[in-house]
Parts: structure tokens; C-alpha cells; sequence
């Protein structure tokens, strides 16, 4: 179905998606709801409505999750919809003024969190190895923990790790805020890293940055050698060929896990980490919420930048409404939900760890 | 025109960021799910917007902001979710829209005494997935609700999937806070399991529409979960056979959760992989609740559909239905390909329903465009059952969009009102079945112009809608 038709037809649903949509959900609003969202991008469009920062509100009131596509019988894509608009509001100047900040930030730093010390994990790195971590921005600076889990679960299996030189951004986060043209630019100076050593094998504890990787980096023309991997499925496949063995307790633990919306929608990747949990001995409890029908933390670029209220009550809302009863701790697999999760967590002191934290306590 | 002091006022109720003037939030507030208004949206019809949009989260700030309105003389609308489908929220060219749905809390929950109070701002899923948590349901299941509001239920007088068990809304609700058009908080006071203490007062706005206030608190009855289901369907050879199986084995004193009886072209557009023949009517029934009740309630139903001529079709159908029942598909697809379609439901008495039904489908393929008309009864009482039209055409030969759409409503409002049924079971009236609202209540219609004017004299509550205002 050609684009102007999906908008046309999510803007005048009935909006049965509403309920599932995080934004909606916590906002209130019709505005920001799916079909309200639809609506008044589809009055940009024919131009009953003048583009302006303000009226491209709605264009960036998404956390882009793919919720919403789970419920619509029509398969709307309204997130890359709104994609589109923001793309627009960008190019013709006219995005919210946070986001022109941000973006500035971006192509100046290349990176969206002031640049790691990477030395700090110099033990593992091994030079011309022929596996590559890819840290992401925000494990390194928020949660350093997990890229040490990760490499040393890594080392245990005996894998060598390099890591890149000069890491910039993934560019999900300017193509999500619409700037295409920085995307591109952080794409070709990714991928061109990738390509340029001799490596087989790419992987991320980032899901955002390996579906962009995967997905957006191809559809923009650069193809990579190199394979491209999350964490949980690389620990996934050392543990099925045996490189990974671990020890099991005597007593199970009860952990919960909750679906990042990149690993979970975006890559479908489901089984892994729950699978990866069991064999290392956890017991784990399902969240009310979850799989395909799970929440959204609210960690995406869009939501935490131009909503963070709404961003830390998605992130509430999990942790007050959707666990199960008498977990030790919350497991996830992605920088951004941890970063979200973990002060929600706190406040009613329960840890949230990334898998691989949890993983290396049963090496 | 816009009082300079109005936005100022509003402001200082509910607080600045809580008061929407931008046009972009005004247009998102100039619309429901009404398919008159998509159909002059699509034919590039001026849109009729708000003045702005204000979102209270207490009584207090709602009673603010209608003595406000009220003050200056301005139309309020209040807003759940924007799903009716007559058209009940569209601003009649300004005025405020208040929305409701900031007003979600829980306030109580009584287990031993199996009833809820809540806010009338709860999208019905967010309530039902609540009260599901802890063992509980509000068996009230609109299609619409994953994005129809409590308060929306209550004023429209909704029915759910599940009524023929558990009723439909007035039989679920207990009590109700109101803020009267004047800025008066009343609250109708439930304090036994019944009470013989004067006229039923929580019956005004059951079906007000926001004419008459705006609902800032409910109590509702509440269900456990039922333990139990048996789910059974049969096909019978006429519709009308399959009326009388409901019907007998209401006067059993049979309650199914789901009674549902598709007319041949709703069985082949539903259930194309269960009807033997092109005259197959689909009847769908589910019975629910503890096990014994369940069994003994199954076994009737099927007795009686046998009796009727009801050949079993198992339990897949129901199955299908409970997995697709609230896919809303194609609505939005055939307008935008210029295609005329709606739903309009009727209902009335067992010794007229057959008649409803036969007359308003012939009324609908009467009138040339209407390419298709076809039925279904899906809430059943031991008095009646209601009928559930589904209709489309094709404007042509000089007729627009829209007048194809009016003409067809006209012709099944006249069927329905010569056959002696009531125009509306569950949707409400909105604009839509407004010039058929005085014949519907006959000369109770001038009780509620009475009560109309008595309570909102200024007229500012949702104008336009229900009723015409006594002059």
C-alpha cells in the first residue's frame, strides 16, 4: 500500500491501537495517539496544517516500539510514517528546537554520550582479532558493567575481541530524528571500519545499533562483510557449540526478562536470551507484558529527548505494573532499557541487570 | 470569538500545560469515529474545530473549568476516547473540548463486595487488563474497548460482547459523580445492594451524551474470572429459526455470555469455512462461569437449538470470533475509495424483531446505490434481542457520498420506527439519529427537554446533541 494511503487510513481508524500505544497510554491525549498522530501528519501532508516545530509535535511523539503494528490489521507502519515527517520537518528546517541541539551534538561528537575510555577494557582487546564489539554509545558511559560482562563471558569461550579505533554513533538515532544526511555519513564511516579489517564477525549488547546495522545500513547502500550479531544471540550460538559452559546453582533464582523493542519487534529475537537464562540456571518468571506484546521503556532517542516525563513513566509503569511476583532481579539486553529500568528499579530496590551480567555469575 | 480571559482562566484551573490551543491539537479534538464526518473530511469539507482542548485530572479542576465555560457562556464538550460513532463530540464550530482521559486512577477496589470505583477516564482495556491482574473482570466488552473510555460507556449506554451474562452498562454501573453544567459536584451514593429511596438519579446520564454534566467518577460492579467456558455454534437453515432458539432459551432462563446470530451473508463473510450452504445462519453461543452452571446451561442451549433446527457446528467458529472480535478492518479502506459504509443498530421486541429485520434490510436495498445490507442479533433479552446492520454502497448517478449515507440512515430510522422498534440499542444518538429522536421517546421527549433545560439552562452542555433545546 503506497505510503498517502497508510497515513490516510491510520488517521481515520478508529484507533484500536491507542491502548498499546505507550505514548497514548501515558500522555493521555488524542493528539498523541496513533490514529491522532496519523491525522494531523496527514493534514501536513495535504496541507491543511503548516509545517512548524509545533505542529510537527505529533510527528515526535513516537517511541518508536512498533506496538502499535502488533495491533493493526491493516499493517500500518506508522512509526516509519512518522519517520518520513520528521524527515521533512528537518529538511525544510523546521524541527523542534531540542532536536536541532542534539543533532548539532551529534555531528559534532559523532557520538551521543561524551567519547568512552575504551583503555579501560584493554586486557580483553586483542588487535587484529577477527570479532569486533561494537559498544554502542550509551553501554560504555552508562553502564560499563555490561561491556565488561560481555567481553569477559566472551574471553571464558575463548573468543578474541577487537574493538574499533574511532566508533561513531550508529546514525539510528538522526535517522529516527530525521536527518538522513547524518545518518548516512556515520553509516559510511561504520561501515567502512567494518569492511576495512579482516573481520568475520560484528556483534553490539546494543539491539538498536545491530537492527541498524543490519536493516538501515544495506537499504542506505552499505553492505557489510562482516556478519552481524547481537550479544545474546554470539553467547547464544559459544553456548549451543559448547565453548560456553555454565555452572548451575544449587538453588535457581527467579530473574524476569523484558523484550528490548529492537531486539524483540525490530529483530524478532525472543527465544535467545530466555533460553540463555534457563541454561545458566535462572528460573525465570515471564512479565505480564511481553514477547511481541511487551512494553516499551521509553529509552528511544525520540521519547528521552523530547518527553523524558513521559520516557520515565513508560519506564514506571513496567516495573510498578508488569512483574511478576518475587524476582530477584530484571533481566534485559539492551544499554538503552537498562538505563530506563534500572532507576524504576531501584526505587523499589530491585536490580536490573543486562543478561550478560547475569550470565558471567554463572561462569 | 475567543474572551481574552477564557485561556487565562482555563490556565489557572488546570494548569498551563494542560490547556491546548495549537491547531494541531484542535484538529486532532474535531473528530470521533463517526463516518459522516470521515466522509466529508475525505470530500475536502471544512472541518468544524474547537476552540481549544483542556485536560482536567480531578473533579475539582473539571468543576473549574465548567463554572469557566459556563461563566462565558461557552459550549463544553466532554471527551473520552473519540470512538462513538454518531458523531456525539464533533464542536459545533468552537467551544471547549474537556478531555477526560487524564482521569484515570483506581480509587477503590471492595474484593468482598465485588464492585470498583474509578475515574471515567480509563481506556476499557487499561481497566479490564487491571481488574484481569487480580483475579477479576468487569464483563463490559465493547469492540471498541481498546479505545472507548469507562465515562464514554456510561453516557452512550454501551453494550459489551459479553451483555446477554453480564449485562450492558446501566446494569453494571452502581453509582456515578457528576459536575453539573452550573459547576455543582453531585454524586449519586451507592451504599446498599439496592435501594428504594426515590427516583434512580444515576439514570439521567446513563445516555446523557454530555448534555447534562460531565461524569468524574463511577462505581462498577465487578466479576472473578469465570473458572469455566463451553463454547458451542449451529447452523440453522433460516434466520428466523435461529431467532427463535434465542429466544426460547431466554424464557429458559438461559444466560449465555455470547449469544450471536449471523444472517447468511454475515456467516459467509465470517465463517466462510463453516456454512454448508448459502442459507446457513451461524448462531455462536458461550457460556461461562462455574463449572456446574456452565454444563447444565450448555446442555439446554443445545437442546433447544436442536429443537429449532440448529445443526451443531462446534466450537471453531466461536473460537475464530473470540480471536478476531475486535478487528475493526476496511472501514477507513472502502471510504477512502469513495465507498459509502456504516453499522446501525436497532432493536425491538420478540414478536417484531423478525419483522426489524426483514424491513430494514429491504428498506437499505430499496435505495439504488446500497450494493449490500446484512444482519446479525448479538444481545439477547428475555423480552427481545437487538439487530446489528452492516450496510455499503456506491454514490452515483448525481447522489454523493454523503447524501447516500443520509438517505440510508433515513430509510432503516423509518423501518425501524414502523415496525415499533427503538432506533438505537447501543451506539447512541449523537447527530446522527437526532431528526428521530422525538418520534423514539414520543411524549417523554418533552420530560427530557424539561430536564434539559432545568439543568443546564444556558445550554452550554455538548449543544446540538441528543435533543433539541425547548425554546
Amino acid at each position: 500500500m503506497p505510503d498517502p494511503e497508510q497515513r490516510r487510513i491510520c488517521a481515520l481508524c478508529p484507533n484500536m491501537c491507542r491502548w498499546a500505544c505507550p505514548v497514548a497510554r501515558t500522555e493521555r491525549l488524542q493528539t498523541t495517539s496513533p490514529a491522532g498522530k496519523a491525522f494531523v501528519t496527514y493534514m501536513i501532508d495535504r496541507g491543511g496544517l503548516p509545517l512548524s516545530p509545533d505542529s510537527a509535535s505529533a510527528a515526535y511523539a513516537c517511541a518508536a516500539c512498533r506496538r502499535c503494528l502488533e495491533e493493526c490489521p491493516s499493517q500500518v507502519d506508522l512509526p516509519r510514517l512518522l519517520e518520513q515527517t520528521r524527515a521533512v520537518c528537518v529538511a525544510a528546517g523546521q524541527a523542534p528546537p531540542e532536536v536541532c541541539t542534539f543533532l548539532a551534538g551529534l555531528r559534532a561528537n559523532h557520538c551521543r554520550q561524551p567519547a568512552p575510555d575504551r583503555m579501560k577494557w584493554r586486557n580483553f582487546i586483542r588487535p587484529g582479532a577477527r570479532t569486533l564489539y561494537f559498544t554502542g554509545c550509551s553501554a560504555p558511559v552508562q553502564h560499563p558493567d555490561m561491556v565488561t560482562a560481555a567481553l569477559d563471558l566472551l574471553s571464558s569461550a575463548g573468543v578474541e575481541v577487537d574493538m574499533p579505533g574511532e566508533e561513531w554513533c550508529c546514525g539510528q538515532p538522526a535517522a529516527q530524528l530525521g536527518d538522513n544526511r547524518l545518518f548516512t555519513e556515520m553509516a559510511e564511516h561504520n561501515a567502512k571500519i567494518f569492511n576495512s579489517g579482516n573481520y568475520d564477525l560484528v556483534f553490539s549488547s546494543c539491539p538498536m545499533c545491530t537492527y541498524t546495522f543490519r536493516e538501515n545500513y544495506p537499504a542506505a547502500g552499505f553492505l557489510l562483510n562482516p556478519r552481524v550479531l547481537h550479544t545474546t544471540e554470539l553467547i547464544g550460538e559459544l553456548h549451543a557449540a559448547g565453548r560456553l559452559k555454565f555452572k548451575l546453582p544449587a538453588q535457581n533464582t527467579a530473574v524476569g526478562y523484558h523484550d528490548p523493542c529492537f531486539l524483540g519487534r525490530y529483530q524478532k529475537i525472543y527465544d535467545i536470551p530466555r533460553e540463555l537464562l534457563k541454561a545458566a540456571g535462572y528460573s525465570l518468571r515471564e512479565l505480564y507484558d511481553r514477547r511481541e506484546k511487551g512494553l516499551c521503556c521509553g529509552g528511544n532517542i525520540t521519547t528521552e529527548l523530547l518527553r523524558p516525563d513521559t520516557a520515565n513513566k513508560m519506564a514506571r509503569e513496567i516495573i510498578d505494573e508488569c512483574l511478576p511476583a518475587e524476582i530477584s532481579a530484571l533481566a534485559t539486553a539492551c544499554p538503552r532499557c537498562h538505563g530506563m529500568l534500572a532507576p524504576a528499579g531501584g526505587q523499589k530496590s530491585l536490580p536490573v541487570m543486562d543478561i550478560a551480567e547475569l550470565l558471567i555469575l554463572r561462569i | 470569538m475567543l474572551s481574552p480571559h477564557l485561556v487565562e482562566e482555563l490556565q489557572a484551573a488546570v494548569g498551563e500545560e494542560f490547556v491546548l490551543t495549537a491547531r494541531a491539537h484542535r484538529l486532532a479534538y474535531c473528530h470521533d469515529s463517526w463516518p459522516l464526518t470521515m466522509i466529508r473530511m475525505l470530500g475536502g469539507a471544512d472541518l468544524s474545530l474547537p476552540d481549544l482542548v483542556v485536560l482536567p485530572s480531578s473533579t475539582g479542576q473539571v468543576a473549574a473549568c465548567v463554572r469557566i465555560a459556563s461563566a462565558h457562556r461557552i459550549p463544553l464538550i466532554p471527551f473520552g476516547g473519540g470512538s462513538g460513532v454518531c458523531g456525539g463530540t464533533t464542536p459545533p464550530g468552537g467551544g471547549i473540548i474537556l478531555d477526560t482521559k487524564r482521569m484515570n486512577r483506581i480509587l477503590e477496589l471492595n474484593e468482598k463486595s465485588l464492585l470498583i470505583r474509578v475515574q471515567p477516564g480509563h481506556i476499557g482495556l487499561e481497566l479490564e487488563t487491571w481488574l484481569n491482574r487480580r483475579g477479576y473482570t468487569l464483563g463490559h466488552f465493547p469492540q471498541s474497548i481498546a479505545c472507548s473510555t469507562a465515562g464514554g460507556w456510561v453516557v452512550t449506554r454501551a453494550s459489551g460482547q459479553f451483555s446477554t451474562k453480564y449485562g450492558n452498562i446501566e446494569d453494571i454501573l452502581l453509582a456515578v459523580e457528576a459536575v453539573l453544567p452550573g459547576g455543582e459536584v453531585v454524586s449519586t451514593r451507592h451504599t446498599g445492594a439496592r435501594s428504594s429511596t426515590g427516583p434512580d438519579l444515576k439514570q439521567l446520564f446513563l445516555g446523557s451524551e454530555g448534555t447534562l454534566g460531565v461524569i468524574t467518577g463511577l462505581a462498577f460492579k465487578i466479576n472473578p474470572l469465570p473458572a469455566h467456558r463451553r463454547l458451542q455454534s449451529f447452523l440453522f437453515p433460516s434466520f428466523h429459526q435461529g431467532l427463535e432458539a434465542i429466544r426460547l432459551f431466554m424464557r429458559e432462563g438461559a444466560r449465555p455470555a455470547v449469544a450471536r446470530l449471523y444472517d447468511p451473508l454475515e456467516t459467509a463473510r465470517n465463517f466462510p469455512a463453516h456454512q454448508k450452504t448459502p442459507e446457513d445462519n451461524m448462531l455462536l453461543l458461550l457460556s461461562e462461569g462455574s463449572g456446574r452452571l456452565v454444563e447444565a446451561e450448555g446442555g439446554l442451549l443445545e437442546e433447544v437449538c436442536a429443537a429449532c433446527g440448529g445443526v451443531p457446528a462446534g466450537s471453531g467458529p466461536v473460537t475464530e470470533w473470540l480471536h478476531h472480535r475486535n478487528v475493526v478492518k476496511g472501514l477507513p479502506e472502502y471510504l477512502s475509495k469513495g465507498f459509502v459504509v456504516d453499522t446501525i443498530e436497532v432493536a425491538a421486541i420478540w414478536d417484531r424483531v423478525g419483522d426489524l429485520y426483514e424491513k430494514c434490510l429491504s428498506a437499505l436495498m430499496g435505495i439504488p446505490g446500497i450494493l449490500v445490507a446484512s444482519g446479525h442479533s448479538s444481545h439477547s433479552y428475555p423480552h427481545g434481542t437487538n439487530i446489528y446492520i452492516t450496510f455499503g454502497g456506491l454514490p452515483g448517478q448525481g447522489k454523493t457520498a454523503e447524501q447516500l449515507y443520509l438517505e440510508s440512515w433515513r430509510a432503516v430510522m423509518e423501518a425501524c420506527l414502523g415496525v415499533g422498534g427503538t432506533i438505537c440499542h447501543h451506539h447512541g444518538i449523537g447527530l446522527v439519529r437526532m431528526p428521530w429522536m422525538r418520534q423514539e421517546l414520543g411524549s417523554s421527549y418533552r420530560l427530557l427537554q424539561l430536564i434539559k433545560q432545568a439543568v443546564d439552562p444556558r445550554n452550554i452542555m455538548n449543544p446540538g446533541k441528543l435533543l433539541e433545546v425547548a425554546r
